[in-house]
């Protein structure tokens, strides 16, 4: 006999943020998912008409945690827009930020948000989840605090450039505001240190940074799991070992296309910042990957979808042309009809396609053999996509793979600061339009300008939660993580944790999406509703 | 709960008090640091709420007595009317960037963020995110990262605890005086930093 059950899941986010998902399922399989970002926030229509340096003090606000990622996007918008000169010591400083912010969130999403879903009583019958819930359960995990612990350090950088993290605004068009001294460097360096040896290297992977980036493919990653008793018992060939016998690695496909607007501009390559010169000048790549080709990204190729979404119709249109969304009324989870509108987040999409957004994402861009030789050049990922496909597994992993590298960035660009040299050249205001971009921790994050008559005419901010969380388009076609939803096995419908950990596999930060809003108590956080 | 902006009233009426006998505890700032939610709960919960004092907005005094200003390293700058700006080392940011620190109440450069610095340490001028009416001016054209001019030169927000014309008259005369002071070949390189 079929069973049919429909399961309301909210909220999914562990952190913050209101995301509910809505799954139809038969015989234990999501056979259809909505994904509903359940509040409006209205960032865009606070700026309209205001001073054009405004999106510096609003943007960062949208989100508590990737409010780094929002300032240099902002900052870029204006640059572009204005027309400013950047002295490499700015670029350098700004890619420092984004990189601490996102180094950050590692540990921190992978141990307070993902890794205590392994400790789940569902994989209880498995030869190595003792060992998962020693290290991984959520507060008392060997590993959980000292994960959380270390991800306080790289804000701590942050803070030394910054003034604080979050909610900094010193990426200023023209530059930055701080002119650090030899002081800020040295101690900078030595946190990024205790980083290194308090976590990353003595509990994540148990061997040298040097080791682990000799990594090239998913034997080789394999290997290297088994080469030692550290790499076996480390937290990542612990979480590796794990994934695979917990089967990870075969839910949470998503759409199979993927987008990343790259990020971490090079110091000597984007001083006279362009719209159009920006791809060839950051160091982590950009583009888009439809399963089988690399296509060299154009942000004229992005349109957004309203028609599944709260505002009032309009075609779907690139986000210079679209107007400042118009908020209809919104429906409960439970009155919502799917047919029509039903997500305060808007759908995205990229010459027409739902892409996921994200580390995976960047990953695979790092792997297209058309990269410049000042980018990054890094196969692993594309040998894992032939070998494995994407899965929550291939997702996690990941994003974990981004800290040695990441790490090695920032210390290397701590070293390149000449403290002799500008950090600022004053611009000169003018109207227009710009266009900022970056890679957030979660994924692509860019945001459009228009300008005129000195002030803000129209902000258009798209968060790589709005590419995953986003519902259907015009043509009826899923978002990434409902597309992801559909046909994995729930084995327990009390306890549906497949589904949240296909949700959290994207870190989906719903706070992060423009239309949402935060707001749930922490007490609500594992309370599935039936 | 308990203002709207500056005004009392707001959700829960002027005259509200919890079931414990408490007012709403105003904890602001954009964000608020850590710090002053967790002592203010560890104050509640360890029995000190007595030694919590409010002041009219309801902030916790121990937090929200001092300014800005207080702690941060440019103040000699601020005294001697010497300017600063983005990308510069040393100089006050209260003149040209719109800097708040002198009319805003938080603790930020006396427990400082991350443990490591502050807004306006790291040569960025504060918001002024914990008085109410942040973002304030309602971000209007011209009044992000610079300040607001009064007569086209002079400062149109002045330090709390100043009238106008006796904050223009004194930080005249200071700087008058400074500049006499050069002239006369006083040594003025004690606000520079170096790198």
């Amino acid at each position: 006999m079929s069973a049919y059950k429909e399961l309301n899941i909210s909220p999914v986010g562990r952190v913050e943020g209101d995301l509910d998902v809505k799954v139809y399922m038969e015989n234990g399989v999501v056979t259809r998912a909505h994904t509903q970002a359940a509040m409006f926030r209205g960032f865009e229509q606070i700026m309209a008409g205001k001073d054009p340096q405004s999106g510096l003090i609003v943007t960062p606000r949208i989100c508590g945690i990737c409010g780094g990622s929002h300032l240099y996007c902002a900052s870029s918008a204006l640059d572009t827009a204005w027309k400013t000169t950047l002295p490499p010591n700015a670029l350098l400083l700004r890619a420092i930020g984004q990189a601490t912010e996102t180094i950050q969130s590692i540990p921190r999403w992978f141990y307070a948000i993902f890794a205590t879903d392994m400790a789940n009583k569902k994989f209880a019958n498995k030869p190595l989840y003792d060992e998962v819930v020693r290290r991984f359960s959520a507060y008392v995990g060997t590993s959980f605090q000292r994960g959380v612990t270390a991800s306080g350090r790289p804000v701590e950088v942050y803070a030394l450039f910054g003034g604080q993290w979050p909610h900094s605004s010193y990426m200023v068009p023209g530059g930055v505001m701080c002119a650090p001294t030899l002081k800020d460097i040295t101690r900078a360096t030595a946190i990024m240190n205790h980083f290194r040896n308090d976590w990353l290297e003595s509990v994540w992977l148990g061997c040298s940074i040097d080791r682990y980036m000799q990594i090239k493919s998913w034997e080789d990653m394999l290997e290297w799991v088994d080469e030692n008793e550290s790499q076996r018992n480390s937290d990542l060939g612990l979480f590796i070992r794990a994934s695979l016998e917990f089967g990870l690695d075969t839910f949470g496909q998503g759409v199979g296309k993927f987008v990343a607007y790259g990020t971490y501009l090079h110091k000597d390559l984007y001083n006279h910042p362009t719209v159009e010169s920006r791809q060839s000048a950051v160091i982590s790549p950009g583009g888009f990957w439809d399963g089988k080709e690399f296509i060299n990204l154009n942000h004229l190729d992005i349109t957004e979808h309203v028609k599944h979404s709260w505002y009032a119709d309009v075609n779907a249109a690139h986000p210079w042309s679209e107007p400042l969304p118009t908020p209809l009324a919104s429906q409960n989870l439970n009155e919502t009809d799917f047919n029509g509108k039903y997500s305060w987040s808007k759908a995205p999409r990229y010459l027409g396609y739902a892409a996921e957004a994200g580390p995976l994402s960047r990953v695979i861009m790092n792997a297209n053999p058309a990269n410049l030789s000042h980018q990054i050049q890094d196969p692993l990922f594309l040998d894992i996509m032939d070998k494995k496909g994407p899965s929550v597994f291939t997702r996690a992993l990941a994003r974990m793979h981004e800290a040695p590298r990441l790490y090695t960035f920032i210390n290397d660009w701590l070293g390149q600061v000449r403290l002799d040299d500008e950090f600022y050249i004053k611009p000169e205001e003018r109207d227009g339009q710009g266009w900022g971009a970056t890679e957030a921790a979660r994924g692509a994050l860019a945001h459009w300008i228009e300008i005129e008559n000195g002030v803000i005419k129209n902000y258009q901010v798209v968060a790589p939660t709005t590419w995953n969380v986003g519902p259907n388009d015009e043509a009826g076609n899923s978002g990434p993580i409902e597309a992801a939803l559909e046909g994995t096995e729930i084995e327990d419908p009390h306890d549906p944790v497949e589904v949240g950990m296909v949700a959290r596999s994207f870190d989906s930060c719903l706070v992060c999406t423009v239309h949402a809003h935060d707001g749930k108590s922490g007490e609500e956080i594992s309370r599935f509703k039936l | 709960m308990q203002f709207h902006k500056d005004k009392k009233g707001g959700f829960l009426g002027e005259n509200y008090v919890s079931k414990g006998g408490l007012p709403v505890i105003n904890i602001p700032g954009c964000p608020a640091h850590p710090d002053w939610i967790t002592q203010i709960l560890v104050a509640i919960a360890t029995g000190r709420v007595g030694d919590v004092l409010l002041d009219s907005f309801h902030r916790p005094k121990t937090f929200f007595t001092d300014f800005v200003q207080t702690g941060c390293p440019n103040a000699i700058s601020f005294a001697e009317k010497v300017d600063g700006h983005f990308g510069k080392r040393g100089g006050c940011l209260f003149y040209e960037v719109g800097c708040r620190g002198p009319m805003t109440r938080a603790s930020c450069n006396r427990i400082l963020w991350n443990r490591q610095s502050s807004k306006t340490r790291a040569n960025h001028p504060c918001l002024g995110c914990t008085e109410p009416g942040f973002p304030h001016h309602d971000l209007v054209k011209g009044s992000v990262f610079k300040s607001l001019k009064y007569l086209g030169f002079l400062p149109k927000d002045v330090p709390t605890g100043n009238t106008r014309l006796g904050y223009y008259t004194r930080a005249g005369f200071e700087k008058v005086l400074g500049t006499v002071e050069k002239i006369a070949g006083a040594n003025k390189e004690h606000f520079e930093t170096s790198k």
